[in-house]
């Protein structure tokens, strides 16, 4: 395992992108230290930054104890990669393979474009979990996400592929413009969830307070699939889809399409 | 005082090609030898290099308003193309920035300057917004700047023109808006049409009425470029013609050459208006008709407005063109918008691909132009930033056009039907390091009349650039040895050195203040502001950021 070590009083933030298990193989702590990172806007060698210790390539542990470091595991395709302390903004962005295992909370923009592999955070994440990024259209379009915690405003807008799963709960807007893809909220959701959704499904815990008006009441069904969710979920987030394949169907969002689906349990 | 020892100086405006010579910088100035007696304190050897006055782009877009639409329209232009800050070893900094098509402020100057650069001029500036455009270009430093005040599809001028007002009314109402605007020229695009779109006309040729005002299009030209004579404005009007990019507008083109009879008239990024529709896909080369008028009519003047391959955005003040564009938009997003019924502005990001056959012969299109005329002197090097190409892209294209086994390898890369269609590949002519000196040095400052930029002679500003002579053109003028700016030396090896500001240049034209009677009267009853609000004085030039307001007099009066 190839260790870094987020130094003391080190001010401002940091973009990580390209640090990835895949960039430093083969690499030495001391050629690790001399690549350059772009801190506070600066470009800066790593050994200013972090202390670095070698070790197996294929995992790369980043320890840190504040929220600095941006784009954490960004355009991570292969390996794993460990966060010790909370991260920043953009990790996991444009993911393609590989584990990236978030010890801590994590900051807006997580999984945004990602396109496979496997997130896990332990704690709460913040707005626009899998969104698309800022000026494109399309969102996280492959890979898992499962969130011990609980997340911000704009879950998984924009989402076209994958699986988002989340045990507390999600903020408004969540499943915004979704084109495709599950979404499972355990513990509840803001306000007008579903906005704009397309096709999709959204499954969520308890019921929303109230969904958008372009919602149609499709009242009680029996989804088989579901059990066939509950299980492959079990396996990455234990016991955040609700018990059992009868759920009550909302049919929306009717201004948009409305191909989508938000369930409930019934 | 600094001497530049024993450089090749190419400064066309005194007609030295490649001559040795020293040259003397004082007190930001170039000057005389000096006697016996003369303190020389500074020398640099430049043996064996190529010495030419600061480069000046007499058009683009680089302020105006469209910009900041641009920006915000794509965040994923700024993502990928991040420039990091930078300390400065005499102390102060380089901000970060970032963009590739539409970089911001700070990155415009420092890239320009880096090339050898120091002096820009936006050709789109709404009267609407002046006081944006001169707060952005007065955020971009390293170079002076100037701006063309856009008029002819405003509703005062076009209320003038329908009512036949007496022409030294309309002189009035140009020299006003020229005046307070701090403008540098006069430009009208898609003359009528902005207005016409607004009308729900699609086009709008040359002769044909406007639906509401009903005057045409070469009315509009007419009355604007005999304004601009009047006024003794030295640049010519400054004319994005009718019909930008449809197939057949050649002859719009030709027709608006005429249209100015005899008066001068300037068409800029020609190489949108030269297009035919011979061959089975309707779109073929007119370059060869357009460049002999323009050889034939010693009144016209051109800027090329290249286009090169690769992601760029347009951003033009032509809603009915970019509205008409906007399902070619890559990636997929676009802005048309009215600006205080001023004028418009469409954004439309755009991917030229080589492989495509109208992009590849637009390409072979703007070449054959430059290649065509013979004359440097009223044709400019531009690839109308950011429509044609990003301005980063100058060097790329000051090789096509000296290294013609350079241009035939380019040739054989794209579309092949393209590139059979274009006579490109006949055309032998090489630029010399002469020509190019004079269409993006001399000409330019003649054409704006700059009488103390653009040369290397005694009185001029030291804006001087060293290349180091490299076979390939490409790498030598994408990094000057030295570039200084007014006797200043900000560059040093293609990397900014010292960060300076740079100066407004603004005209200060005569005309009859009693203009400002009806003008008050129509923005109280028509406009969002007070016509004394449009107004930017002097003193708020420099508040706007430039180091300096340069006065220019009008030459002319009528
Ligand atoms: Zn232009």
């Amino acid at each position: 395992m190839t260790t870094l070590t987020l130094r003391e009083g080190v001010p401002g933030r940091v973009d990580l992108a390209g640090i990835l298990p895949d960039t430093l193989a083969g690499l030495a702590p001391a050629a690790i230290s001399t690549l350059s990172l772009e801190h506070d806007g600066r470009r800066v060698a790593l050994g200013e930054l972090f202390e670095v210790e070698g070790g197996d390539p294929d995992t790369l542990l980043i320890q840190c104890d504040r929220a600095c470091l941006d784009n954490l595991g960004a355009g991570l395709g292969r390996g794993r990669l460990i966060v010790e302390g909370p991260a920043g903004d953009g990790a996991g962005r444009a993911m393609s393979g590989g584990q990236l295992l978030l010890g801590g909370d994590a900051g807006d923009f997580l999984a945004s474009a990602m396109r496979g592999g496997t997130i896990h955070v332990a704690g709460n994440v913040g707005d626009w979990l899998g969104a698309a990024p800022i000026g494109e259209r399309t969102g996280m379009a492959g890979g898992v996400v499962a969130v011990a915690g609980s997340v911000g405003a704009r879950a998984g807008d924009r989402m076209r592929r994958g699986l988002i799963l989340i045990r507390g709960q999600a903020g408004e807007y969540c499943g915004s413009r979704l084109l495709a893809g599950t979404l499972v909220v355990a513990g509840g959701c803001g306000a007008l969830a579903g906005f704009g959704l397309r096709r999709g499904t959204l499954v969520l815990g308890r019921p929303p307070l109230h969904l958008p008006a372009t919602f149609n009441d499709a009242g009680p069904v029996e989804l088989t699939y579901l059990g066939l969710l509950g299980r492959h979920a079990e396996g990455i987030l234990p016991s955040v889809l609700p018990t059992g394949t009868r759920v009550r169907r909302y049919v929306g969002d009717l201004a948009f399409g409305g191909k989508g689906e938000v369930l409930v349990p019934a | 005082m600094l001497r530049l020892k024993g450089g090749r100086l190419y400064d066309p405006a005194r007609a030295i090609d490649g001559q040795v010579g020293d040259l003397y910088l004082e007190g930001g100035r170039i000057v005389a030898p000096p006697g016996p007696d003369g303190v020389i304190d500074g020398e640099i050897d430049v043996t064996g290099r190529v010495v030419m006055a600061g480069a000046i782009d007499l058009h683009t877009h680089i302020g105006g308003g469209k910009m900041n639409i641009a920006r915000m329209l794509l965040p994923e232009d700024h993502r990928g193309d991040p420039v990091p800050a930078r300390d400065l070893h005499g102390g102060g900094h380089l901000h970060g920035g970032c963009g590739h098509a539409a970089p911001a402020t700070w990155t415009t100057g420092y890239r320009y300057a880096e090339m050898g650069y120091t002096a820009c001029f936006e050709p789109a500036m709404l009267p609407a917004n002046a006081r944006h455009a001169h707060l952005e270009m007065g955020d971009i430093p390293m170079v002076d700047k100037g701006a063309y005040a856009m008029l002819g599809n405003d509703d005062f001028f076009l209320r003038l023109l329908s009512s036949g007002a007496d022409q030294r009314l309309i002189n009035d109402y140009v020299g006003w808006t020229l005046d307070a605007t701090q403008a540098m020229a006069i430009k009208v695009v898609n003359p009528g049409g902005i207005s016409a779109f607004k009308f729900n006309a699609r086009n709008l040729d040359l002769d044909e009425a406007h639906p509401h005002y009903g005057v045409t299009p070469r009315q509009v030209i007419q009355a604007l470029a005999r304004a601009v004579h009047d006024l003794g404005v030295a640049h010519p009007l400054h004319v994005h013609a009718s019909n930008l990019g449809i197939p057949g507008n050649a002859d719009t083109t030709l027709a608006t050459m005429a249209a100015a009879e005899g008066l001068p008239i300037h068409l800029t990024h020609i190489q949108f208006h030269s297009y035919g529709t011979e061959g089975a896909r309707r779109f073929s080369s007119e370059a060869e008709r357009i460049a002999a008028a323009i050889n034939r009519m010693a009144n016209v003047s051109a800027d090329v407005g290249q286009i090169l391959f690769g992601q760029t955005v347009t951003a033009s003040g032509d809603t009915m063109g970019q509205h008409r564009n906007h399902r070619h938009a890559s990636p997929d997003k676009w802005v048309v918008m009215d600006i205080e019924c001023d004028a418009g502005c469409g954004v439309v990001p755009f991917r030229y691909r080589d492989k495509n056959f109208v992009n590849a012969l637009q390409w072979a299109i703007g070449l054959e132009l430059f290649l065509r005329v013979s004359d440097p002197w009223r044709l400019f090097l531009t690839t109308d930033h950011p429509n044609g190409a990003p301005f980063t892209s100058y060097p790329h294209l000051i090789r096509l056009l000296m290294d013609r086994d350079f241009r035939n390898g380019k040739l054989d890369e794209i579309h092949a039907e393209a590139a059979a269609h274009s006579q490109l590949r006949s055309l032998a002519r090489e630029y010399s390091l002469y020509e190019i000196a004079i269409m993006t040095r001399a000409g330019p400052a003649r054409s704006l009349g700059l009488a103390d930029r653009g040369h290397l002679g005694p009185g001029a500003w030291a804006d001087v650039v060293v290349y180091r002579d490299e076979a390939d053109r490409e790498a030598m003028f994408a990094k000057p040895e030295y570039v200084f700016k007014d006797g200043e030396l900000i560059v040093r090896d293609g990397r900014v050195v010292k960060v300076v500001n740079g100066a407004l240049h603004a005209l200060k034209p005569e005309y009859d203040k009693a203009i400002e009677q009806p003008l008050r009267e129509y923005f109280d009853r028509y406009m969002t502001v007070k016509m004394e609000h449009m107004k930017i004085g002097d003193d708020e030039i420099c508040a706007c950021g430039a180091s300096k307001l340069i006065p220019h007099k009008c030459g002319r009066q009528a």
